[in-house]
Formats: structure tokens, sequence, C-alpha cells
């Protein structure tokens, strides 16, 4: 009888220490999440897997649910996530990252370095085939393990559970932006058997301010907070997202209050700015982006610096930005977008400028007998058009016979990586705010066609600069050496550099408050906020 | 009978034979390379290269037709190369969708056809017979992504009847409603043109006159005698119709955000998904000989004459 007494009793004190301790961290935080905020994807996600993950869309969804050892805020700042804190070496090879403690998975799992070191070891097994290896290719034992020879990573390693380091075979300053990536995104390793045969990935659980809670695919995903989130609050409840791939189906639900974001593009933006019951909630926001004509370097007539040179000054550039984006673009200066380390704040040789084309082309054996004249390979879609046969307007105007090729998506993207497309109009969309982004994988030979360099650009030169370059630790001197490629890139006019593009967005009325980046995609939903 | 649609039924293996032969030697030559979809914008030529050796695409293509026969005999639609997600998975998942869709859409379809018609053919050139004629012509001629897009501004957006999409209507079938008036009221007003000109042309045959000089009541002569054996072509079009709504119509489910067959097989296409494409095709073969089955037993089942023809040649 005393033994179930005192059972009894000792039950009940430990269920009110228990009740006690899960009351305690609402008391000292005061937060209550409030509000749906319903947006949309043009595109089911195909994978949220983050090691498979390649597109906005998928993005858009794990940055919500999963985390990575560091972030950027919605200041563009680097901010510890998952790591509190971190070190470099001096020589800029290693990383020390210590590890925030009691954080959990969604499904409950605590997370420790093991995680870390199972997710990035992940990104680079053969047997995962992620096509983002790129990511993680300059640690040390990378390359042993993607081919194989070794099962694990040679320099990536749990020091003890709160502590995680990364070696580099080479200095690599701009390591810490590739690890804001979804690819290097935590995973919890207790669930590797579900992660291995992909029945994981249908709901993923991460440890992110969201979870998802339903699941219909082609049709919409839900996502309630994660109450117990380690990281900046947020302030909301619920995520929607829809799946509306259609963008005047998108633009309906705004109207009926479906939806609280619509993005806007040339297209339907005067509409809406026109309207005062819309205009004050349109944003613009600057984004991390390039539109170019790039040129097969490797083709005639194209193996001639003068006549890229030229082409690059028949274009006014400032003339069709206001035609068709009334504005909303900045004029190329080369492929690196305002705002982005290595940006040109003066004109790099290339602007508009008839009379020097002329002379040029005049130079490379062009005349009005003889016109230039070369086949432009597009997308077969309005937005594409609607820049193409401008351009195609301006050059006839200067004599230069441009063949517009429109093609779908796909065989675009498959002609240009064979190299078969003389001239094609396409955009480079950045995955981190770092110069490096918009010069290696554009213009070094090794990233030759589908790896980036489309236009098969090829200098000695460039591709020892930018070695060197991401060597340099100091920001400053970084973003210095970032021009100077950029300008020596420029010299060779591989491109019609074009524009760098901002993306709009309307917002509903109960929006509260969001916070636009240049790379919104990313967004963790941390400061969006709605009214009930 | 049975011996009929027994042999029917094993003559489609040689056509969905031949239609993935089709298929397959189709998707091989189109430019465009599933690789690419899951590689994204960086990828260099060796990631590229072990993508594909994954997806088998490395193989000569005729290995890989026979590795996908084989598989496809034991009822394995092999995986979607994006997801990695069972490709017949997928079907299942999305089927219900199509089929309520292609149901419902018969059913606005057949009913408003088939009065249109009937009320066209009796009052032949007055005013009733214009009205519906006027109708045919519009329902003919204006696009299903106008009508649809229409049909959502007004009386889901606007009147607010109906929801915009299944969003927030969960299993409700009011989410079918608008998608199935703009599919079916199109193959309505074709149906109501083919029933009205069958019926003038039965109700001038003899054997009606006969019937109303035995002084049948006209009712029974329009319904037993007249709009039976103006049957026959309807049927025909009805068919056609079914087997295309359970293709999936691209259109109208992207509109109305159905995930249903068609967007499927649209995504599919558009990122060369070689598994999914050729099991959307499968399946709609599949269908598409099935329902004429049907048609072809409800031909002899409306019309003994054909029927003896199929047993005097199922037994021949």
């Amino acid at each position: 009888m005393k033994r179930i007494l005192f059972s009894t009793v000792f039950i009940c004190v430990m269920a009110l220490v228990a009740s006690l301790l899960q009351s305690a961290p609402a008391e000292t935080n005061p937060v209550s999440f409030r509000g749906t905020f319903s947006s949309y994807l043009s595109s089911e996600p195909a994978n949220l897997d983050p090691a498979r993950g390649v597109d906005v869309n998928e993005a858009t969804v794990q940055a919500k649910v999963f985390d990575g050892l560091v972030r950027y805020d919605e200041k563009m700042r680097l901010v510890g996530n998952l790591a509190e804190s971190w070190s470099v070496a001096a020589d800029g090879k290693e990383f020390v990252f210590k590890l925030k403690q009691n954080v959990a998975f969604h499904n409950g799992q605590k997370f420790t370095a093991a995680d870390v070191v199972f997710s990035l070891d992940r990104l680079l097994d053969p047997e995962v085939g992620s096509p983002r290896t790129w990511v993680l290719e300059k640690v040390e034992g990378a390359a042993d393990r993607m081919k194989g020879v070794s099962k694990v990573v040679a320099g990536i390693t749990a020091l003890d559970d709160q502590t995680v380091s990364v070696k580099l075979v080479a200095p690599f300053a701009p390591f810490l932006s590739l690890l804001t990536m979804p690819a290097c995104y935590i995973l919890p390793s207790e669930s590797r058997t579900a992660i291995h045969d992909h029945s994981f990935f249908e709901k993923p659980a991460g440890t992110g301010p969201f979870k998802i809670t339903e699941r219909v695919r082609d049709s919409y995903l839900k996502l309630v907070v994660n109450e117990s989130y380690h990281d900046v609050k947020p302030s909301l409840a619920r995520i929607d997202m829809r799946i509306i791939p259609e963008n005047m189906k998108a633009e309906m639900e705004f109207e009926s209050g479906n939806l609280d974001l619509l993005q806007l593009y040339p297209a339907n933006y005067e509409r809406f700015k026109a309207d005062p019951e819309f205009a004050a909630r349109i944003h613009d926001v600057p984004a991390l982006n390039v539109f170019y004509v790039g040129f097969n370097n490797q083709t005639e007539p194209f193996t001639d610096v003068r006549v890229r040179k030229a082409l690059n000054m028949l274009v006014d550039r400032e003339k069709i930005i206001n035609a068709v984006y009334q504005g909303r673009a900045v004029p190329a200066n080369g492929s690196i977008p305002p705002g982005i380390s290595g940006y040109s704040t003066t004109p790099t040789g290339l602007s508009y400028n008839p009379e020097e084309a002329k002379r040029l082309l005049k130079e490379a054996g062009y005349s009005k007998a003889r016109p230039l004249t070369f086949d432009l390979y597009q997308r077969s879609s309005q937005s594409a058009f609607e820049i193409t046969r401008l351009l195609q307007g301006e050059l006839k105007k200067h004599g230069v016979v441009v063949n517009l090729k429109p093609m779908e998506w796909s065989a675009l993207k498959d002609a240009v990586a064979k190299g078969e497309a003389p001239a094609f109009y396409m955009s480079w969309f950045g995955d981190y705010p770092d110069g490096e982004n918009f010069l290696y994988p554009l213009f070094h030979s090794k990233n030759w066609g589908s790896g980036g360099n489309r236009a098969r650009f090829k200098n000695t030169e460039v591709d020892l600069m930018l070695d060197e370059s991401v060597k340099i630790q100091d920001a400053q001197r970084r973003a210095e050496a970032y021009d100077r490629i950029n300008r020596r890139v420029a010299e060779q006019a591989p491109w019609i550099y074009l524009w760098h593009c901002s993306e709009s967005y309307l917002t509903g009325a109960k929006v509260n408050n969001i916070d636009f980046s240049p790379m919104f995609f990313c967004d963790k939903g941390l400061t969006l906020s709605v009214r009930d | 009978m049975l011996e009929f649609t027994l042999r029917r039924i094993v003559a489609t293996i040689p056509v969905l034979l031949g239609i993935l032969i089709v298929a397959f030697t189709v998707l091989y030559l189109i430019p465009g390379d599933p690789a690419q979809t899951v590689a994204g914008p960086r990828a260099d030529a060796e990631t590229l290269a072990r993508i594909r050796s994954e997806m088998g695409l490395d193989q000569p293509l005729l290995t890989r037709f026979w590795s996908y026969l084989s598989k496809v005999a034991g009822g394995d639609l092999g995986d979607s190369v994006v997801t990695g997600k069972p490709v017949l998975e997928s079907l299942t998942e999305k089927l219900p969708y199509t089929l309520k869709l292609a149901s419902l859409a018969m059913l606005v379809s057949i009913f408003a056809g088939v009065i249109m018609g009937i009320v066209s053919a009796i009052t032949q050139g007055r005013w009733l017979d214009r009205l519906c004629t006027v109708f045919s012509v519009a329902g003919i001629s204006i696009p299903v992504f106008l009508s649809g897009l229409v049909f959502l501004y007004v009386f889901a957006v606007k009147l607010r009847w109906f929801p915009t999409s299944g969003f927030r209507a969960g299993d409700s079938l009011l989410v079918f409603v608008l998608p199935a008036f703009t599919l079916g009221i199109r193959s309505a007003a074709f149906l109501a043109r083919i029933v009205r000109s069958s019926m003038i042309e039965v109700l001038n045959q003899d054997f009606i006159r006969t019937a109303r000089a035995k002084g049948l009541s006209r009712t029974r002569i329009l319904f037993r005698h007249g709009l039976v054996n103006a049957l026959v072509p309807v049927v025909t079009v009805i068919g056609l119709d079914l087997s295309s709504y359970l293709n999936g119509s691209v259109i109208v489910e992207t509109i109305f955000d159905l995930p249903g067959i068609g967007r499927f097989a649209m995504d599919a296409i558009l990122q060369r998904d070689y598994p999914i494409i050729q099991g959307v095709v499968l399946l709609g073969a599949f269908v598409f000989i099935m329902v004429n089955l049907c048609i072809d037993l409800f031909y002899a089942w409306i019309n003994p004459k054909i029927r003896d023809e199929m047993m005097g040649k199922s037994a021949g």
C-alpha cells in the first residue's frame, strides 16, 4: 500500500515538473503564431530532397522546412542558422562550426553533429547521384567519395556532438555562401532508411520554421509553424502553398482574395500599377540575375571578337528596358549584378555606340552587300519574344540580319549544351550573392556547355585569375579582383550583356510585413506576418 | 458475344505494342534530355553523363525498349526519372480526378446535347432550332481556355457560386462542376448537331410515317422509333469524346487546378520524363481501345442487325 502511495506521489510530482518544464519556454517566449499566408508555386516541387532539388519552387519549400549551418537573412547578411558560431583557419582551409544545442527535427530526433556529417556526406555519395556535388567539390576527400574510392569524406568530421570541422583542399573564400544553398540543408541521420528509399521526402522532416502537414501532388502543400523553432521565431501560424501553373489563374485567385502574394510580369504589371487599389502594394525587388544573348564563341561568325563587340554596341539597352520593363531593370556592365561583390560601377566599354560598331563590322568584312546574319535561338514564350523581336528590329536598323529560332525549353537547353546554337537568348540566376557565382560557372573553361559556360568561352588568363580570386580572404580585395575579371571578360565580349531585371510582387491587403530579398526564393518566412 | 469480346481484348495487345514502339521512337528522336532537368543549370558533362547512365539513357535504344517491355509485362511501368516515384502509383493518384471530370463532362454533354438535338429536329427551321444552332456554333468555336476562364471569372470569382479550385473544397464534387461544364458544353454542341441531323433523317423515313398512320403517340414515335434509330452515329461521337476526356484535358485541368492525368502528362513531356510519358500513352491507348469495345457492344445491344453480324463474324 505504502509502495503504491509512494509511486502515485512520485508520478504526480514528475508530471508537475514535466508540465512546468514544458510551459517554461512559453513564458520566456511570448510569441503567438497567427494567421495563414496563402502563396503559390508555378509548378509542383519535383524533389524536396535537398541533394536533388535544382529549381526555385523546390527551394521555396525546402527553405521553410530545412535549415543549413548558415543562412542569408532578409537583409542579405550571412548569419548562423544551425551553427551558433564558426571560425575560419588563418590559411582559409578549415571551417569549424559550433552547433546550437537543444534543436530537434520535426520528427522529434535531436540534432547533433552526426546529422551535419551525414547530410554533407550524402551530397557527395555516388549512390545518391546528386547533381549538386559541385557545391562541396572543394572539400578535402570529396573527389575520392564521389568516385566511390572512399566511404567517407575525409574533410568533414564531427569533433564532438556539437562541433563540426570542414577542411578544404585549397582556400575558397565564398565557401560559407555555398553552405547557405538548399543542397547543404541538414537531414535527420536517424531517418537514413526512409531517406535512402525516398519515402522520407514525401513530407520531409527538417529543423526548419515550418512543417509540412498535408501534401497533394500537383495541387497543394500545407505548412504549419514549428513552435519550438530555434532561430528567430516566425509570427505566422500557417503557410498554404498551392500549385498554380497558369499566371492568369493566379491573378484571378489573387483578385478573389485567395492568395496573399502574386508575382507580376511585364504583361500584367501595368494593369495592377494603374489600379489605385493595388499600386501601393507592388514591390519591385532587385534580383540576382543577368539576361544575355550568348554567342557560341567557337563557331563562325562569333570567333571574331570584333563581331561580338560590335553587336554589344548596337544594342540600346536603356531603350529596350524602358519599352519592356518600364525601367525595372539595370543595363548590364558585365555579368555581375549590382549589389553583389565585384559589380563594375563604371562602363566596361560595351555601351551603345553604333558608330564604333559599324567601324568594327566593316573591319571584320561585313557590309550592306554582305550583311552579318545569324540564328538566334530562344525559348518560344511570350516573354522571350518580347525581347528578341525588339533586338531583331534594333539590329536590322544597322544592317544585321537576325533569324529567330524559337524552341521549347528542353530542346533549347539541349541545343545550347551541345553547342548547336550559334547565339541564344538566356538568363542566369545566381545561387548565392557572391561575384564568384556570376563569373566562375559562366566563363571558366572547366564549365563548358551544360556546366554554365554555355558560350564556350575559353581564356587561360581569365581561368587563372578566377582560380586565384577565390583564395583571397579579404572581402574588399576579393571584390576588386572580381571587378577586374569582369572587365577582362567583357573585353572579349563573349555575350551581348543585356540587363539585370527586378522581380515584382503584389501583396494582399492582409499582409502586415513581408521582407523581400534578392533571394526571396530562399526566404524562411521568419519576418512574414499577416492579419487574421 | 463472349468470344467476340475476348477476341477484341486479346487483339489489343499487338495494338498496344505498336503504340509503345511509336512512342519510344518519337521520344528517342525529339531533342531534349531528361538528365538536364534533373541536373539543373549548373551541371558539368561528367555529372550529366553519370545521371544519364543512372537513368539508363546511355543504353542502346533496343536494350532500353526490351527492358521496358519486360518490366511492363510484369506490371511495372517504371519510375519517374525526375522524382523517382513509381509511374503506376502516380497514375492511380491522378486517375480519380480525371475520371470524375470525364464522367461529369460526359453527363453534361449527353444531357444537353441530346435534348438540344431533339428540340432542334422537331422544331426544324423555327426560332428554337435557330437558337440551338447559335448555341452549337458558339460552343464549337469558342476555345476551351477562353470559356474556362470566363466561367471561372463569372461563377467563381464574381458570383462565388463555385470554388475556384479544389484547394479549400476538399473532396466535394462542386469543384468539378465548372470544369465539367467547360469541357462538356463543347461536345454537347457537337452532339446537338449530330443528333439533329440524324433525327431529321430518321423522322423522314417510311417506318415513322407508318407508325404515325398506326396512330402511335408522338412521344413513343419520337423516342422508341426515332431516337433509338438515330443513336448509332451519336454513340460513336460520345465514345470518341469519352476516350479523349479519360486521357485528361490539359487546358481544363490547368485552368481549374485539377491534378489529373492531362497536366501530369504535359509536365512530363516538358521535362522529357520518358517513363511517365510512356505510361500515360499506354494508359491512354488502353482506355481508347476499351471504350471503343464498349461502343461496339452497345451498338450490338441497340441494333440486333449489327449483333447478328458480329456473331456471324465471331463464329466464322
